[in-house]
């Protein structure tokens, strides 16, 4: 699967937005299928809830907002892949628990749920995608995104990156590659007691990090114990309301090139994507099992 | 005057037609804004020089031949790949797989170079003036790599030929490489040469080289070998009618028989192949070979091949190889599958004496020459060094004749072969041996081979006893190696490589050939799909029953996935991303007659691959004993004694005839089933005498009209 990118300021706003939508561009030769992007603010506010719902829009809305204590909502939009978005904002007071039971007993997948981040994703080119999200509009201290080349799993806006789970808010991922030990990391992962909402394997390496952050590693260690524990081709980013960490497979199978500007870091699977937006930075190619973590 | 390309607004295709249109007129050639864009001067053939203002993307310079490329600033990944001659200059670093499956020419790096430089290199030089990343000329075969800084780990991982100079230090060695202190007249040649570039000198140099020519398949040593006990077949002879001529003892690949003065005997019967070379060449049939029941060990009820072939494993220490198909029985056969007939709910059509259309048309999606048959069968990639040149002739003169396409395999390409194959497919496999511009440009189609039915997930192997010199010099690869081509293309790790790779191969072609994805058949859906989407205008799926020139006996014997289901799941994949009326779905694998090959039809396919049937005609035996360049008939043997038994005019005049009656057959079920083009064949001609065969492609099982997974639903 595909094209990365990352970018991310140091303890300022800017138009992340605008970044990765040029470097995606740059990159849209590496997946034509779907595209993405997870933007960050530094500041935690109310929960912002983005639902996709096959048909009747409006009546799937009513049935949220009848459940949970909606402050804000948009007209829903219709997406690339046809079937509709719903967006809505519900307190940062009410507990995570609710809106993911609320939502799972109404049967409506979540493309994006957290009090920093926000997804934008869909199938079509990164143009056709921020046509609908106009997320080149967006600001933020850091985000990634992602063009997909789909392989085994369907190809529609759910299934596009950068992938999320409703377990864990907030930490979202864009992965190039796959983990072919996948079965045996799920089996080790369920018996502590992770719960899997996908076959995808972009959300093992969620929880595989997740498990090693709770069991007190940091997230550099974390990373570095992926590179040892997953097998197949990846390289993947992985973000955080604190930053971006970053891996590459032991072999090196898959791209992952990085520049540290002035106030501003970038990565890519190509060299072109960083290019554009940083001309004149020297740009470092990372070594096979190489990790990185920026943070704020 | 130069000329100059603004790169900035175009696409690596008019990037490339530019440069070939001006290196007719000028000299030199300035691009400007290259941006980072890929494929910059693919297969540029020409005397010219190149500067690039900017960086370059991936597969800068990838099999140039002739022109001096300078690039001011970084390249990509695989700079200089395949290149043949001429030279790269980056004042920049380099990406990963610098200089990757080289043949000829200098690609220079100024900077850095990452991992994987050099890999499968087989002529040519690299010059990186700062470090190296990992594996460093990694399963090199030849030519020279210089590195003036540090070398990471790994370096010279499987190398069997070719030096890697360092100035540095060298971090740690890959498996078959030793290293030594340079002798002063190497360094000086090495400066000399690093003179003539204006790069600094160094007083001493690490020489990285091969310890063995041949790391993975020594020859036996040492332990003598544990004798084969149980034999297969029984040798008899009629004394009565021999004349004791000598000739089956002198045509046996085995040694079984040995003459006692004039007397002929079976000496070693447990290693008989059951080649039949004995009967086949004794002038007054005097010998007889027969199959015997399979013996079993006393206890455990092991079967007499299973037991041969562990004491095999116990003499020699390695996974023994054997040649052709799998002796597995497990595998559905077509035979479960037959055709139905038209009569009056449809008629049928006279295959005596009525028409049967035969022609198609295949990769018309995006290439401007697609391939235009006459009968829908290709003959599947036997290489060069596999079978003899004598079978590659014979194949080709055949095909020909027929409008039907030939392949190269992955071994180079004959002159000969070009010459009578009206349609030739050239094979583009992870060996890349043989492989340059010219090679893709001479062929009809180009066929990235990702795998193959009979050792899916392994590359190709030719053992070195097949590595003669011709062989040798047509691959670049050293005399008596082993030709092991990667398990991968070291660039296709993922679909957007292959996504990448098939542009690469366009921008070669200009676009003019289909581009050929074959597979082994595995997660057929998958992989179909990603092919398809990656640009592939045909795709082949080889299934299992199917050949191979040398395979280790326990892959082949273990693994794989049904050709009949194959073409089934391909045919559905192809449907669901609605691609189907676009790209053409090829199915090989067992294939003998006319009937394996309108059941592929029906099932979905566009056209068949047919490989080792073809070797039938020309005498083959199905004995299995091609690894080792034994073979008694000639075919599958470099060995000049062993050629001279083919006449090559019959051979081709007999596979003509074999794919002649084949074609015939394959009209004959369209026909009784009512079509009068074999493209119309359908499933529903089908039907299934078992409930697996049924379960297995969805067609309606025999007796009860349904397909066997409708009887499975409960609500039935
Ligand atoms: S069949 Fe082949 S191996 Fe067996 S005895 Fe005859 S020539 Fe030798
Ligand atoms: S090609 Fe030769 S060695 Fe191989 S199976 Fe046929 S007859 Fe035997």
């Amino acid at each position: 699967m595909c094209g990365i990118a990352g970018v991310m300021f140091s303890n300022r706003e800017e138009h992340v937005g605008q970044f990765l939508f040029t470097m995606l561009k740059s990159l849209q030769h590496r997946g034509m299928d779907s595209a993405g992007v997870a933007i960050y603010r530094p500041e935690p506010k109310d929960w912002l809830v983005r639902i996709v719902v096959e048909d009747e829009p409006e009546e799937a809305l009513s049935k949220i907002k009848y459940r949970l204590n909606v402050t804000k909502y948009e007209r829903p939009k219709k997406l690339n892949d046809g079937t509709y978005l719903i967006e809505f904002v519900v307190p940062g007071s009410i507990k995570l628990d609710e809106i993911r039971s609320v939502l799972r007993k109404l049967g409506f997948p979540i493309l994006s749920l957290g009090r920093y981040s926000v997804i934008s994703k869909d199938v079509g080119l990164v143009e056709d995608v921020d046509g609908v999200f106009k997320f080149s509009e967006s600001k933020g201290t850091h985000g990634i995104g992602h063009v997909r080349f789909s392989t085994e799993s369907a190809v529609d806006a759910i299934h596009a990156h950068p992938f999320q789970t409703p377990e864990f808010p907030d930490i979202a991922i864009v992965h190039n590659g796959q983990i072919t030990n996948y079965w045996k990391m799920r089996e080790y992962l369920e018996l502590d007691g992770h719960v899997f909402q996908t076959d995808n394997d972009s959300e093992l390496i969620i929880h595989y990090i997740v498990n090693k952050l709770r069991k007190g590693m940091g997230l550099e260690e974390a990373l570095e114990s992926a590179v040892r524990d997953l097998d197949g081709p990846f390289a993947f980013l992985i973000s955080m309301p604190e930053g971006i960490g970053m891996a590459r497979d032991r072999l090196g199978l898959r791209p992952l090139v990085v520049a540290e500007g002035d106030g501003v870091l970038a990565a890519a699977s190509e060299e072109v994507a960083i290019r554009k937006i940083l001309p004149e930075s020297k740009i470092y190619y990372m070594r096979p099992g190489e990790v990185r973590v920026w943070t704020q | 005057m130069d000329a100059v390309i603004d790169a900035s607004k175009l696409m690596p295709r008019e990037i490339n037609r530019k440069l070939r249109e001006y290196a007719k007129e000028y000299k030199r050639i300035i691009i400007r804004n290259p941006n980072a864009k890929h494929y910059i001067a693919a297969g540029l053939v020409a005397d010219v020089e190149v500067v690039i203002e900017g960086s370059a993307g991936y597969f800068l310079g990838t099999m140039i031949h002739g022109p001096k490329i300078l690039l001011e600033g970084n390249a990509g990944w695989y700079v200089g790949d395949n290149m043949t001659s001429g030279e790269i200059a980056v004042k920049g670093h380099a990406g990963n797989g610098a200089g990757q499956y080289m043949y000829g020419g200098t690609l220079i790096v100024e900077g850095d170079a990452g991992d994987r430089s050099a890999a499968l290199m087989k002529g040519g030089r690299v010059i990186i003036k700062g470090d190296a990343g990992l594996m460093t000329g990694l399963y090199m075969m030849g030519g020279e790599v210089i590195v003036l800084g540090n070398v990471n780990d790994y370096a010279g991982e499987m190398i069997i030929r070719g030096k890697i100079f360092v100035g540095g230090a060298v971090k740690s060695l890959g498996k078959n490489a030793k290293v030594e202190e340079a002798p002063p007249e190497e360094v000086e040649r090495v400066n000399s040469i690093l003179r003539k570039y204006g790069l600094p000198t160094k007083d001493s140099y690490y020489v990285i080289l091969p310890k063995s020519l041949r790391p993975v398949y020594k020859p036996p040593s040492g332990t003598p070998a544990m004798k084969k006990l149980f034999p297969k077949y029984r040798v008899v002879f009629k004394y009565d009618i021999c004349i004791g001529c000598g000739t089956c003892a002198m045509v046996c690949p085995e040694g079984v028989i040995k003459m006692k003065g004039y007397k002929p005997v079976a000496a070693r019967e447990a290693d008989c192949i059951g080649c039949y070379a004995c009967m086949n060449y004794c002038p007054t049939d005097a010998v007889k070979v027969e199959r015997v029941a399979e013996s079993m060990t006393n206890r455990a009820r092991i079967d007499s091949s299973t037991f041969n072939y562990m004491r095999q494993m116990a003499s020699i220490g390695h996974p023994p190889v054997i040649g052709m198909g799998a002796e597995n029985k497990y595998f559905p056969s077509l035979d479960q599958l037959t055709f139905i007939p038209g009569q009056t709910s449809r008629p049928p059509i006279d295959s005596y004496r009525e028409p049967c259309d035969t022609e198609v048309v295949l990769g018309d999606r995006f290439a401007e020459r697609p391939l235009k048959l006459k009968a829908p069968i290709m003959i599947g990639a036997m290489s060069f060094g596999s079978v003899s040149k004598e079978v590659k002739v014979a194949l080709a003169k055949a095909a020909g004749r027929l409008g039907i396409a030939a392949n190269t395999g992955e071994g180079g390409m004959l002159p000969e072969e070009r010459k009578y194959a009206t349609i030739l497919v050239v094979q583009y496999a992870s060996g890349r041996f043989g492989v340059s511009a010219s090679y893709l440009r001479a062929g009809d189609a180009v066929e990235i081979k990702i795998g193959q039915g009979a050792k899916p997930g392994m590359g190709g192997l030719l053992l070195g006893e097949k590595v003669t010199e011709d062989i040798a010099k047509m691959r670049g690869i050293p005399i008596g190696a082993d030709a092991i081509s990667p398990a991968r293309h070291l660039d296709i790790v993922g679909p957007e490589d292959l996504k990448m790779k098939i542009e690469q191969l366009r921008e070669i072609t200009d676009w003019k050939v289909p581009i050929i994805v074959k597979y082994a058949a595995g997660r057929v859906a998958d992989d179909v799909k990603i092919a398809a989407k990656a640009g592939a205008d045909i795709i082949v799926i080889d299934g299992k029953p199917s050949g191979t020139g040398a395979t280790p006996y326990i892959v082949t014997e273990h693994t794989g996935y049904a050709t009949m289901a194959a073409v089934v799941e391909a045919h559905k994949a192809l449907k669901e991303i609605g691609l189907r009326d676009k790209v053409s779905l090829v199915v090989g694998g067992g294939i003998k007659t006319g009937a394996d090959a309108a059941k592929v039809l029906a099932l979905g396919a566009d056209a068949v691959m047919v490989a080792s049937a073809t070797l039938v005609p020309i005498g083959c035996t199905y004995c299995g004993t091609c690894h080792n360049g034994k073979c008694p008939y000639g075919i599958a043997t470099q060995k000049p004694e062993l050629r001279r038994r083919i006449n090559v005019e019959l051979a081709a005049k007999r596979i003509e005839n074999y794919l002649k009656a084949f074609i015939e057959e394959m009209c004959m079920f369209a026909q009784l089933a009512g079509k009068s083009k074999l493209s119309n064949l359908e499933r529903e001609d089908l039907r299934a005498l078992t409930f697996e065969a049924s379960m297995l492609t969805g067609v309606k099982l025999m007796g009860v009209e349904r397909p066997a997974s409708d009887l499975l639903r409960s609500d039935e």
